[in-house]
């Protein structure tokens, strides 16, 4: 097999090949280097690419399996970690100035569970800074491409990420989201990406962005992947106040359950409403495919995701403004300005504010999952646009990418972003299916049986 | 979405957030305010109905437990 077929496949592919020797880890991590020495340049999905790292854990990865020590599915696979999260000592620079030199001595939370599941670390990911953003345009270390075409954003902040999983430049990735992070730069390269409950995965070691709505998860080429990378990475940290100590199920066993019988719901008024038509047509023949596969689609009301996006939204700017307030009084030229003016308008919000924001969180969760009772998920457009050239803005974008994706952020349900179209320019679009609160296993069902009769995962660009 | 006029910012800034602004800040946040103003519109809009409502917990106070010999 050669290296560029290597590369190709996903861990759900490769995993057996590596136990059984068929597939060395030491070829796989070359195969996947040498497209990041022959793609990055122009993609940009990279801030470090850890060679030296990478190359030392194949080699053990190799022994570890000849030895008959096989740690399974993530044994030898190289991964990507987005540069939010610690890795001991490997620079992690949070896409940003401030950081620029900063070597950690510890591995955040996901990526000790990534190393300790045998997975090969092979670079930090370029991010939109600070992870406040959409459009993984950064300032200091240079503007993420989109793999389908390289005028275009990737989407943000976990740009590079998806821009390198889609790319071949890693076989997965870890991402995180606060309003959008995973989901919409997934939908905008054509990935799968998952925003898990809050609480489900670990944030220790990754910068807050928002406490309250910060989520690590994985960007993936297929939703077995997924489900693959999501059963390793989940699980109870007392490192992490927010994460919850409860079982972890088995979610590959989730995927073999198919659609006959569900209940999806789709609330058209809010979350249709401001939609491309392309993005529209997409998620509408994607409806039909859950339908023929078994699925009851019908219409379901939910409570005011217009409230729930501005409450959400308030949350990220005061929590942000907090956490970077002492740099932005003594540091004020390490952030660019967009963020620099982005972060001080945080500050602009009441703490009368916050607090009623946080109260309206507690009302919509309640009324959302009341009005989720009887339905297995929700279905919509993961981004009501497509991605834009990279330096255009169009009006009212800023606000739109991520008008779909915030709202689960606020009341805390998993949501998975897969691919279900093209836009007329040839760039995909995704599909986003929530469930209900720690039920990534039924956001994996519906989202895998769609794939399983659809092809566009199996698209990949060419670079 | 509405275009304002600086001096209609400058007085919503005023009723929302309780600041004055210069015109120059107003340019350099004529970006996202007109956002962030409508945000503070609908949470302004949800306060009445919020009486009984207890704001969500997302993180629990980290409270240990008094030792026996620390109890009155």
């Amino acid at each position: 097999m050669t290296q560029t077929n290597l590369a190709d496949l996903g861990v759900g592919e490769l995993a057996p090949r590596l136990a059984t020797g068929e597939v060395s880890p030491v070829a796989l991590t070359e195969a996947v280097l040498a497209r990041i020495a022959q793609h990055n340049e122009r993609l940009n999905a990279y801030i470090t690419v850890m060679e030296q790292d990478a190359r030392a854990a194949a080699a053990a990865a190799e022994a570890g399996i000849r030895a008959g020590q096989y740690l399974g599915p993530w044994h030898g696979i190289p991964v990507a970690v987005k540069d939010l999260f610690a890795t001991d000592g490997v620079r992690t620079t949070h896409g940003s100035l401030l950081f620029a030199d900063w070597v950690p001595d510890y591995d955040a939370s996901v990526v000790e569970r990534l190393k300790s599941a045998g997975a090969i670390i092979i670079g930090k990911t370029n991010l939109h800074e600070l992870a406040y953003g959409t459009t993984s345009d950064n300032a200091h270390y240079g503007a993420v491409r989109n793999p389908w075409n390289l005028a275009y954003h990737p989407g943000g902040s976990s740009g590079g990420s998806a821009a390198a999983v889609a790319g071949g430049l890693g076989m997965a990735a870890l991402g995180s989201d606060t309003g959008a992070s995973i989901r919409q730069p997934a939908a905008c390269c054509g990935v799968v990406g998952l925003k898990p409950t809050y609480g489900r995965i670990s944030k220790f070691g990754a910068l807050p962005l928002s406490w309250s709505m910060d989520h690590a998860g994985p960007i993936t080429r297929s939703v077995r992947d997924c489900a693959l990378m999501l059963q390793v990475l989940a699980g109870y940290d007392a490192r992490d106040p927010g994460c919850v100590d409860r079982p972890v199920p088995d979610y590959v066993a989730s995927l073999a359950q198919d659609l006959r019988g569900a209940r999806i719901g789709v609330a058209r008024e809010f979350f249709f409403a401001e939609c491309d038509t392309d993005v529209v047509s997409s998620v509408e023949a994607a409806l039909e495919v859950l339908g023929e596969l078994g699925a009851t689609v019908e219409a379901i009301k939910l409570p005011d995701m217009q409230a729930a996006y501005a409450a959400g939204s308030l949350m990220i700017a005061v929590e942000a403004a907090a956490y970077h307030a002492a740099d932005l009084r003594e540091r004020p030229r390490a952030f660019s300005d967009e963020l620099r003016a982005h972060l001080e308008l945080g500050s602009f919000y009441t703490a009368v504010q916050y607090v009623q924001a946080q109260r309206m969180r507690r009302v919509l969760a309640v009324e959302t999952q009341r009005a989720m009772a009887g339905f297995d998920a929700i279905v919509m457009p993961t981004v009501p646009v497509a991605a834009t050239r990279i330096g255009e803005d169009p009006p009212g974008h800023v606000g739109l990418r991520p008008r779909n994706t915030l709202p689960f952020d606020l009341i805390s349900l998993p949501a998975i972003s897969i691919p279900c179209g093209f836009t007329g320019e040839g760039l995909p679009v995704g599909m986003q299916i929530v469930g209900h609160a720690f039920d990534e296993g039924g956001v994996l069902r519906v989202a895998h049986a769609y794939e399983q009769a659809t092809s566009f995962h199996t698209q990949h660009p060419v670079l | 979405m509405k275009q304002f006029s600086t001096a209609e910012l400058q007085q919503m800034a005023q009723a929302l957030f309780g600041r004055q602004l210069s015109e120059r800040e107003i340019q350099a946040y004529r970006g996202r305010l007109p956002t962030m103003l409508r945000t503070a519109g609908i949470i302004k809009g949800w306060e009445a109905g919020l009486r009984d409502i207890e704001p969500a917990a997302v993180h629990a106070v980290p409270v240990t437990q008094p030792k026996a010999d620390d109890a009155d």
